[in-house]
């Protein structure tokens, strides 16, 4: 990613929250700042609770993808919350191994192609077969769940890193409508 | 067996009381655990052995404000095995404790609920 790019990123107006370096070490005090945010805002609890599911569904999927690693428990990447007029974004970034893309790229475009119903039967279904070895490696149900939670599809992409290796980026959108 | 386990709540893990004596489960709080497998093994082996001890009715209140996917997995399969306790002729009732306007949590319910097909699987909107 172009050095333009990152810099727009990350001065993105309305940041509310930005976790970056060892992810995991600091998941509990972000979802609660992101909490402390969404409660401020006196949106319905169902927005509320999506918002959250989404956040530490990002958190984890880092966690397991990250090529980048402090230390064996400790994956680098990066994760924003922000709130623009009409909504509040989620994003995260992270460098993954090349021979993740084509897995992860496949998993997500599956989800993005499901209506509502059909993920929930997906997820219902995944739940029941996936051994929990399987299923907690942040590619299997909760990726599902962010394309159930988000209101519309999911938006992603790779880009070429140093070699062998990719910037993942996803980013879930979630359209805040004032209740007239 | 340990008659009670009980875990104290934290950030990211619910408070749990697990009671043979009264035949009484507990989860109340938020579960997203990054270490979801370490979290429910002691969970899992009072269960497990609760469920082979001469019972004859188990009371589950589950008030789950959040949990992660992985913790699903888990809830997913000790409701499976209390649904498997009562197909053999044990009564068990879950009662799972949601905001009526939460409707996350109101479909993760129904969806429980759609699973079991012998234990009592209560929605209980909360006040």
């Amino acid at each position: 990613m172009a050095i333009r790019e990152t810099f727009d990123i990350l001065t993105k107006p309305n940041i509310k929250v930005m976790l970056k370096q060892e992810v995991t070490a600091n998941t509990k005090a972000s979802l609660s700042t992101i909490k402390k945010l969404l409660y401020s805002e006196e949106l319905p609890v169902t927005i509320t609770t999506a918002i959250c599911s989404v956040y530490i569904e990002l958190v984890n999927n880092v966690r397991m993808h990250s090529a980048q690693r402090k230390r064996a428990d400790a994956p680098l990447g990066l994760l924003l919350v922000g709130r623009d007029e009409d909504s509040i974004y989620l994003q995260s970034m992270n460098i993954v191994t090349n021979e993740k893309v084509s897995d992860i790229d496949t998993k997500l475009n599956r989800m993005n192609s499901h209506i509502k119903k059909e993920l929930r039967m997906y997820y219902r279904h995944r739940r029941k077969f996936d051994n929990p070895n399987e299923e907690s490696d942040g590619a299997g149900l909760g990726l599902i769940e962010i394309a159930k939670r988000a209101k519309a599809p999911v938006d992603y992409e790779f880009r070429a890193s140093h070699e062998g290796f990719s910037l993942f980026t996803m980013l879930v959108v979630f359209e805040i409508v004032e209740e007239l | 067996m340990n008659v009670k386990l009980e875990l104290p709540k934290t950030e990211s893990t619910p408070y749990v009381l697990l009671d043979s004596e009264k035949c009484y489960m507990t989860f109340k709080g938020e579960c997203y655990s990054e270490n979801v497998i370490d979290f429910f093994k002691n969970i899992t082996v009072w269960l497990t052995e609760f469920l082979a001890s001469n019972f004859a009715e188990l009371d589950f209140d589950c008030e789950l404000d959040y949990f992660n996917s992985s913790s699903s997995k888990m809830l997913y399969n000790i409701l499976l095995a209390l649904d498997e306790s009562a197909s053999k002729g044990k009564k068990i009732n879950i009662n799972w404790y949601v905001d009526p306007e939460n409707d996350v949590l109101i479909e993760h319910g129904e969806d429980f609920q759609e699973e079991l097909k012998h234990a009592n699987f209560n929605i209980i909107h909360k006040l």
